[in-house]
């Protein structure tokens, strides 16, 4: 269990998190999303510790970081790509760990084993590949056993068969009862992964709720519907009180804020003949970028206005 | 690659057993000491040393053995003479505490380190004691060695004067270990190898040669209290401007002040 209590830091005059409270609790898979700069990055390394809080406070079943009697047995977090020393071996690298913790020292063996990296632990981690210091950076994180878990960006670099390994790995270390956060900005993945979302947007919290909850949420939830009649029915709909938007297909219509039998009744009270009548579920992504809309801070060009190009080069 | 992940079970791994033990500031001095003994860097700057301080020594017993040829009798002992050669050879040592601090903040191990220890007087205490112990014992070994490069390389000459071997291997021990701790100190203050190597050489080298130089009493006053100085003291007593108690205690000071420099930052800072 994490729990953050006003959670707040500047760096200088820029607030880059601002008074954060939230649960995050064990048992489940907890995905932190949230745009480029948002504070996800800066608020684990005040949940570890690393930075100190302008205000509030980060405990870890109930203690800071800092007071942990065994911290790498009670917390393991994967934050940085880079994991290790460029001229010392994994192996090295993990058995000063294990030793700085009391963790027996044949436990190193057994996380690289289980991340795949066996064969590779006597070579110096500068040699090693983006999604191997990755791995490296994850065997660091179970090398204790911890209740808790921190990644951040773990996938970053995984080849796709490491994203599925860190999507069932994730999910079982939840379902052994562990405290699981995770950062990612690959929201396919996150609605597979996660449980539970705490979204956040310049450093504030934006959502904390339920994968399902934050995703119903979403104005993208619609119905779809055709008709061979479809401007008449668009407009029983919208006299209704419905939003209505023009869907793919010359007789396809979107209607938002209602569910398929209010959209059956209507049709079915005007004569209106249907083709299709099909709900339709927004997606994370959806969901994210309507709820992020407000405070993305590195919003490209083509978001605000797509007919401006980029000038060539000559 | 190849990787055992493919359609591996989740969880692959076993629960560990047991109730901690360990840690701690025992874990923290075990961790600090696998760190340092498992870079090249470490061995490497152990071999510059030993190479500058026998070359060294070995120079300045031949050139002892030829003035005593031309009849300039030589009356240092062999020893006091090849302590003369960490005028240089310390900089390889000085560079191997420094390096064991700011190659973890290039290296991005600073990080790993310091959620593996988070007391930040634990870690720098565990630090500090291990890279001294290494830097103290490699330069009581090497002025030992350089004692003997040069005590052969003289013949018969250089026998005379005071202070036995023994006793300034360990000087030049204690002298090197107190500058580890300066240089571990100040490495964490200024967390990049080429400011806190800079600084070092700086005070241990430029320094006493620009404020002696320039004059005024009080001036060259403070320059007799720079750590280069102190440790001349100590290890080359001759004409030194006070005692080896004296020496003892400057010494110690900088590395103190470093140390404290080093905790107030580590506490502020973020990491
Ligand atoms: N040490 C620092 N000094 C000043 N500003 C910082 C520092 N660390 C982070 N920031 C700023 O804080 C903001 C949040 O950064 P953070 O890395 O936490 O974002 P993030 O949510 O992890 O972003 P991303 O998705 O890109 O990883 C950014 O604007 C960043 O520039
Ligand atoms: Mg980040």
């Amino acid at each position: 269990m994490i729990t953050l209590d006003g959670l707040s830091k500047r760096y200088g005059e820029t607030a880059v998190v601002s008074a954060l409270s939230c649960a995050i609790a064990p048992g489940r898979v907890t995905g932190f999303l949230g745009p480029n700069g948002a504070g996800k990055s800066t608020t684990m390394r005040l949940i570890v510790g690393l930075d100190t809080p302008s205000a509030g406070s980060a405990l870890i079943g109930g203690q800071p970081y800092a007071r942990l009697r065994h911290p790498l047995r009670e917390v393991g977090a994967l934050l940085d790509a880079r994991a290790g020393h460029p001229g010392r071996s994994a192996r090295a690298h993990l058995r000063g760990l294990a030793r700085s913790n009391g963790i027996p020292t044949g436990r190193v063996d057994l996380v690289l084993e289980a991340v795949g990296l066996s064969e590779v632990a006597d070579r110096r981690v500068g040699t090693y590949s983006l999604g191997m210091g990755q791995r490296l950076g994850i065997a660091a994180a179970l090398l204790g056993d911890p209740e808790v878990l921190l990644f951040d960006e773990p996938v970053n670099g995984l080849d796709p068969d490491g994203v599925a390994w860190v999507r069932r790995l994730t999910r079982s270390l939840a379902a052994e009862g562990r405290t699981v956060l995770v950062s990612s900005h690959l929201l396919s993945e996150m609605q597979e992964t996660a449980d539970h979302l705490l979204v956040i947007g310049r450093g504030r919290l934006l959502a904390d709720a339920p994968v399902d909850e934050v995703i119903a949420a979403s104005s993208g939830n619609a119905v779809l519907v055709r008709s061979p009649e479809r401007d008449a029915l668009g407009t029983v709909l919208a006299d209704a009180g419905l939003t209505v938007r023009q869907a793919s297909g010359a007789d396809g219509l979107l209607v938002g804020g209602a569910a398929c039998d209010t959209v059956g009744a209507l049709a079915f009270r005007h004569g209106l003949p249907l083709r299709e009548l099909s709900p339709r579920r927004a997606s994370l992504e959806e969901a994210f970028l309507e709820l992020t809309s407000g405070s993305a801070q590195f919003t490209t060009s083509e978001t605000t206005d797509r007919t401006t190009p980029i000038p060539r080069e000559r | 690659m190849t990787t055992t992940t493919t359609q591996a079970p989740v969880p692959a791994l076993p629960r560990l057993e047991g109730s901690p033990t360990g840690g701690g500031s025992r874990g923290a001095f075990a961790f600090e000491w696998t760190k340092l003994t498992s870079v090249r860097a470490t061995w490497w700057n152990l071999l510059a040393a030993l190479v500058l301080t026998v070359g060294f020594a070995g120079m300045l017993g031949l050139s002892a053995e030829a003035s005593s040829a031309k009849g300039v009798a030589v009356d240092e002992p062999a020893h006091r003479l090849a302590a003369q050669a960490f005028l240089v050879s310390q900089l390889a040592l000085v560079a191997l505490a420094t390096l064991a601090v700011t190659s973890e903040y290039a290296g991005g191990t600073a990080h790993a380190t310091l959620r593996a220890v988070p007391r930040r007087g634990r870690l720098l205490a565990a630090k500090t004691t291990v890279v001294a112990l290494v830097v103290g014992a490699a330069g009581t070994v090497l002025q030992l060695a350089g004692g003997l490069t040069a005590g052969v390389l003289m013949g018969g000459g250089g026998t005379g004067g005071d202070g036995s071997p023994a006793a300034t291997a360990l000087a030049v021990g204690g002298h090197l270990a107190l500058l580890a701790v300066l240089s571990v100190g100040l490495a964490f203050v200024l967390r990049s190898a080429a400011g806190a190597l800079t600084s070092l050489i700086m005070l241990l080298l430029a320094l006493p040669q620009l404020l002696g130089a320039l004059g005024p009493g009080w001036l060259a006053t403070a320059s007799d209290h720079l750590p280069g100085v102190a440790g001349e003291a100590l290890t080359a007593p001759d004409g030194a401007p006070y005692g080896a108690a004296r020496a003892v205690l400057v010494l110690v000071g900088w590395a103190l002040a470093a140390q404290l420099a080093a905790l107030v930052t580590l506490r502020r800072r973020d990491a």
